[in-house]
């Protein structure tokens, strides 16, 4: 039952790959960071070309193990969280609003 | 559970937390004066004549990925260092209800992604057989406090294992139950389609009775099930006779540990002699399961973290002026990550992007149906299934092992969970029970270390399986 950690060796991925997928995430990698995370899926996309051995073409996906509909809530009001406890959340605040720095406008300042 | 007092129990339990922790680090925040004081009213109300549950005074820890009202809730990440929830989890208010007490969080690997306990803000936690060796995790802080004796149950969580695999490196009792049979509510979610919280105990009779207290339907869990719960202490002594009891082909791999491989021989022989029929069955998919899960685990993970952006709550990085909301998120969630979630954020990123989706992610996702159809074959009683009551195999490839020695290897770690991450792609309940001993001559340890059996049940087969791990557990050859 268990494979061996490496059983081919690494595909190759692009440092600008890593980039890619690192702006989707919204991180931000030094070079090296890039580098490590380069080597390290790298080593974990070529184990998990085992699965393209597998002819899946009449199974369906499961992406949950209830495959249930959707429960909808009973639609009666209820108390949520007061705005204190939300501000006191929040890392940067004017209550009652959380700040961020400008989204528009170009050189929007640190909140 | 106990005639001591709570201000007893729970004083004994602070004294031992005070005098052992700081060897273990099992803990990470302790609640002495709230738990003093909760234990005072139980003894009061008891006192006074009142029904005060249950799990009167009972002490329990809580892994710190579940929400509690007070203190902090960290996930043993820099993102949460400072963060304070709002409520209680679902479990949590239930073990509170029914009279348990808690002392106090336990460690993890950050989010819960990890099987050794060695990725937290808050620094490794300690294997008490080894203190040289992991606990297992992510739940390791749950299972090296019961281990230790600090509690006699704490709650964990486990999307791949974590619950499971930390039992057996620790030689304790740890339940995952069925997807949908505890609240998910507050626990603070890394792969929702496979997390679900469960206890970890010294007895099965401990695990039992917790997990028949947190257990049931809760409007506030879309997918928390709603069938009544059955009485899990009812049948608990009863015996195994004429059970059917697989063993999976796969579970017998030359990679395992030579301890491991003869701890589920003499599991299979007690079982049999206890009445129980070993048949041999087969997981045929279960070479792609690990493959399957940590393309679905760490998709869902890059969605669910993405809450995670330094606006509402969490950490949020200092920036130069003229920074902009990008550098904002990009800047908090780097430095509020450590390097293992950055990775797993990465990798399911990169699965579920465009051009990648069908290659990696929706194939995932079929394979997940092979692993859950194997086991439904496994259990069923018709159309050529093999009519199992349980499956019986490893809970992890080997006894616990050395602190470091896999923490560079992203594939070595992965592997750990080779036993486990089946029974969350399909959703099952599954115990581990501590059953066996890897001699020192095999692990250089000073003595010898534990080494569990994990038992796998179909759907909402959990008393049945505490009944097994019950007969197991009294079964369990002592220490060579």
């Amino acid at each position: 039952m268990i494979p061996s950690a490496h059983p081919v060796s690494p595909a190759p991925l692009e440092a600008a790959d890593v980039k890619r997928v690192a702006a989707l995430a919204r991180l931000a990698l030094s070079e090296s960071e890039v580098a490590a995370a380069q080597r390290d899926l790298a080593v974990i996309l070529s184990y998990v070309e085992r699965l393209a051995v597998l002819d899946l073409s009449a199974v369906e996906p499961l992406t949950s193990p209830l495959e249930m509909k959707g429960r909808l809530a009973p639609d009666t009001p209820e108390e949520s969280l007061s705005t204190d406890a939300l501000m006191a959340m929040a890392p940067a605040s004017i209550p009652p609003f959380v700040t961020v720095p400008k989204m528009l406008g170009g050189s929007g300042g640190s909140a | 559970m106990s005639n001591q007092t709570a201000t007893t129990r729970v004083a004994s339990a602070l004294s031992a937390i005070a005098s052992n922790n700081p060897a273990i680090n099992a803990f990470v925040e302790v609640h002495a004066e709230h738990a003093e004081a909760i234990a005072a009213r139980i003894d009061a109300r008891r006192a006074a004549g009142e029904d005060v549950g249950p799990l009167a005074g009972l002490p329990v820890a809580i892994k710190d990925n579940i929400v509690l009202a007070r203190g902090r809730t960290t996930c043993a990440s820099r993102m949460l260092r400072d963060y304070r929830s709002p409520f209680s989890a679902t479990a949590v208010e239930r073990l509170e209800a029914a009279g348990a007490i808690v002392v106090g969080k336990t460690n993890l690997d950050e989010f819960g992604m990890g099987s050794s306990t060695e990725r937290s803000i808050f620094g490794p936690t300690a294997n008490p057989h080894d203190p040289a060796r992991v606990p297992g995790g992510s739940s390791g802080g749950s299972a090296a406090a019961v281990a230790s004796g600090l509690v006699a149950v704490a709650l964990g969580s486990d999307t791949g294992g974590s619950i499971r695999q930390p039992a057996s490196h620790c030689g304790v009792v740890g339940l995952k139950p069925t997807y949908g049979r505890v609240s998910r509510w507050g626990l603070v979610a890394y792969a929702s389609s496979l997390d679900q919280i469960g206890p970890i105990g010294r007895t099965v009779r401990d695990v039992a009775g917790v997990y028949g207290v947190i257990a049931g339907f809760d409007p506030r869990d879309t997918t928390c099930a709603p069938t009544p719960v059955e009485d899990p202490l009812g049948d608990l002594e009863a015996p195994v006779t004429g059970l059917r009891i697989g063993v999976p082909r796969q579970a017998h791999s030359p990679a395992n540990a030579p301890s491991v491989s003869a701890t589920l021989h003499a599991a299979c022989a007690a079982l049999q002699g206890l009445g129980a029929t070993i048949v041999d069955v087969d997981l045929p998919h279960a070479d792609h399961a690990i493959a399957a899960y940590y393309l679905i685990a760490t998709a869902e993970a890059s969605s669910n973290l993405a809450r995670f952006d330094g606006v509402r709550y969490g950490h949020r990085a200092e920036l130069p002026p003229g920074s902009s909301l990008v550098d904002l998120y990009c800047r908090s969630r780097s430095e509020g990550f450590g390097p293992e979630v950055r990775k797993r954020i990465l990798l399911g990123t990169h699965a579920l992007s465009s051009g990648y989706y069908d290659a990696y992610y929706l194939r995932a996702q079929k394979v997940r149906r092979l692993v859950r159809q194997d086991h439904d074959r496994a259990f069923c009683t018709t159309d050529g299934g093999a009519g199992c009551h349980a499956l019986l195999l490893p809970a992890a490839p080997g006894p616990a092992f050395r602190r470091g020695e896999k923490l560079n290897d992203p594939m070595a770690l992965y592997l750990e969970d080779v036993y486990t991450v089946g029974v969350n792609l399909a959703g099952l309940p599954a115990l581990t029970v501590p059953f066996g001993w890897a001699p020192t001559a095999e692990t250089g340890a000073a003595a010898a270390l534990p080494i569990g059996m994990q038992l796998v049940g179909p759907p909402l087969a959990e008393a049945a399986l505490l009944r097994i791990g019950r007969m197991l557990e009294k079964a369990r050859p002592a220490a060579g």
